[in-house]
């Protein structure tokens, strides 16, 4: 929507408007003509702003902190991470379900 | 959810498992280069370097060192840059709209064909940076406020369109490409060994961390991102195509241009794409990933869009001739039988004829003869590009300025320079960056890998397809 409204404004404001020039015998502002940048411009913001949103929420940033379970995941390993802290079972207890349902590493580790 | 029929042939060969995936791409990247890679790289930047000498000379000199005169105003630079913004359609075709389709197949090449479109989409640019004679002033393009009076780019000119399509394919589609690398080069970041490597790998992973939540996201983005670049794909060859089809030159001024453009675009890009992942898979010993299957369907795509150009050409000619429009349909029988002939034939059975040849299935899973063929087909695109520019210019409306056109050394060592830039590009790629999409292969492996073992697949073995014998273990 910026991206779009940008570009409308741009188009016509120098167009029509801060020097208006007749082109091909076109009338100063002829919308039709101004469509393909208005896509593009659409377009354009739109996929940075999904973009920029997208790392920002994931919190990611040239040389952010991973903060990651076991370097391994981004490999071929899964981790599932329990927090220990707030949940009403025994550790003990959590470990032994756990490998009792196949894991193949259990680990306990401060965060 | 998506269910992949037991039918379908599996998409990795070899009984891939998840790490399998990551030794397999990682060991380019992490190894050192191999003599293969030193000698083709060496090649290219020779290439490149005298290209650039040429190209240092055209500005140095001006545009006069190429072979144009006043009938014939635009010729090499325009169908180079053409030639190349079509072959940069087809990375982004493949990881937006068939991302779109679900085609899973395109987990494999995805990541080397967009790295292709970005590449392609630099040459291309650079020939607009080149025919502009006075590069320095290339900012004129730009909605400026002008410092020598408030004068404004004119938003009515489809080469100003161009600029904003071009520039904007450029960065959504190195955006797109650079999001989908992030969970790969996190990968590297945890297997790397050294520290620099480990610190620059990290730098651009931008701290991944793989979480089912910033998975999900990923998963939200490559949609979007698909979603916006498939519209923007058929765009950009459309605008492309405006900067003829809006002039009034006979030959150029039809409103099939858009579509047989695009057409084009994916024909020449697929072909383009075929012939880097044909090198590629031998070189990296990578037959396990990019199947014949792989060949095959984007051998399917070259026919379909071979028999569109294909159409478009034959439409061209009968309007011409409907139209009663003289010019019109003198631009057309010039093209076919006039000093250019040659050029219009070399099009018509490199782009008409040769992708007719994959309707036989041997042809096609012919690894030779797709390569072959896919050489022909962007020769045949180059001529087609050829033909539309400078055989509709070279005989205009006044005999006396008819004219030919004939390149000169700077011409063609421009031209050389793309290439030399483009392979040298690709092949820094290719060592440091990993060319298959790691992550979004172990997606699929799992439903298309051909035997995983049943604890991971959650598949009993006996209900997969028994290997097929085009697939043979090369074990």
């Amino acid at each position: 929507m910026i991206g779009c409204a940008c570009a409308l404004t741009l188009t016509t404001w120098t167009m029509g408007i801060d020097w208006p020039m007749i082109v091909g015998g076109k009338d100063p502002i002829s919308l039709p003509n101004y469509i393909p940048v208005t896509f593009e411009m659409t377009v354009l913001f739109t996929a940075f702003g999904m973009v920029g949103t997208f790392l920002i929420t994931n919190g990611l940033g040239p040389n952010a902190n991973p903060n990651m379970f076991d370097p391994r995941s981004t490999d071929n390993k899964f981790v599932m991470a329990i927090n220990l802290s707030s949940n009403k079972m025994a550790e003990a207890d959590i470990v032994k379900i756990l490998q009792d349902t196949g894991a193949e590493e259990v680990n306990i580790k401060q965060f | 959810m998506h269910v992949t029929s037991p039918v379908r042939p599996p998409l990795i060969t070899g009984g891939k498992t998840y790490a399998d995936v990551t030794e397999d791409i990682c060991r380019q990247v992490e190894g050192k280069p191999t003599k293969q890679w030193m000698i083709a790289f060496t090649i290219s930047v020779i290439v490149l370097i005298y290209g650039t000498a040429c190209l240092f000379w055209t500005w140095w000199e001006g545009l006069g060192v190429w072979g144009l005169n006043k009938t014939v105003g635009w010729a090499w630079d325009i169908t180079n840059f053409v030639w190349w913004v079509g072959i940069g359609h087809a990375g982004t075709l493949i990881s937006a709209i068939l991302l779109l389709f679900r085609q899973k197949w395109r987990t494999s090449i995805n990541r080397a064909a967009e790295a292709m479109t970005i590449f392609a989409v630099l040459c291309a640019a650079s020939f607009i940076l080149m025919h502009m004679g006075r590069p320095w002033l290339a900012y004129w393009a730009l909605p400026l406020p002008n410092a020598f009076g408030s004068l404004w780019v004119n938003f009515n000119s489809p080469l100003v369109w161009d600029v904003f399509a071009i520039s904007t394919y450029f960065s959504v589609s190195l955006v797109f490409w650079y999001i989908g690398l992030i969970p790969d080069l996190a990968t590297i970041r945890d297997r790397a060994q050294s520290k620099v490597s480990r610190f620059i790998y990290g730098t651009f992973a931008m701290g991944w961390n793989g979480s089912a939540k910033t998975w999900s996201r990923y998963e939200y983005i490559s949609l979007i991102l698909a979603g916006l670049s498939t519209p923007l794909v058929l765009s950009v060859h459309t605008i492309v195509s405006m900067d003829f089809a809006t002039s009034v030159i006979p030959g150029w001024h039809t409103t099939i241009f858009p579509p047989y453009f695009v057409a084009g675009a994916i024909f020449s890009g697929f072909a383009m794409v075929q012939n880097l992942m044909l090198i590629t898979r031998v070189v990296y010993r990578l037959e396990d990933y990019i199947t014949l299957e792989h060949i095959e369907s984007m051998n399917k795509v070259i026919t379909l869009t071979g028999s569109i150009v294909g159409v478009a050409y034959l439409t061209e000619f009968f309007i011409a001739w409907y139209s009663g429009v003289e010019y019109e349909s003198y631009a057309f029988i010039n093209r076919a039988t006039g000093p250019y002939w040659w050029a219009y034939w070399a099009m018509m059975t490199c782009n008409v004829i040769s992708p007719q040849l994959f309707w036989s299935r041997k042809l096609r899973r012919s690894v030779t003869w797709t390569f072959f063929i896919s050489v022909i087909v962007n020769i045949g695109m180059w001529f087609e590009r050829f033909v539309i520019i400078v055989t509709s210019l070279h005989r205009d409306y006044l005999p006396s300025s008819w004219a030919m056109f004939s390149p000169t050394r700077y011409d063609i060592g421009d031209y050389i320079f793309s290439f030399g830039l483009f392979f040298t590009l690709f092949l820094l790629f290719s060592k440091y960056l990993p060319v298959i999409n790691m992550a979004e292969v172990k997606a699929v492996i799992k439903s298309s890998s051909e035997k995983l073992p049943q604890k991971v697949s959650g598949v009993a073995k006996a209900q997969r397809i028994s290997n097929p014998s085009f697939n043979k273990d090369p074990q």
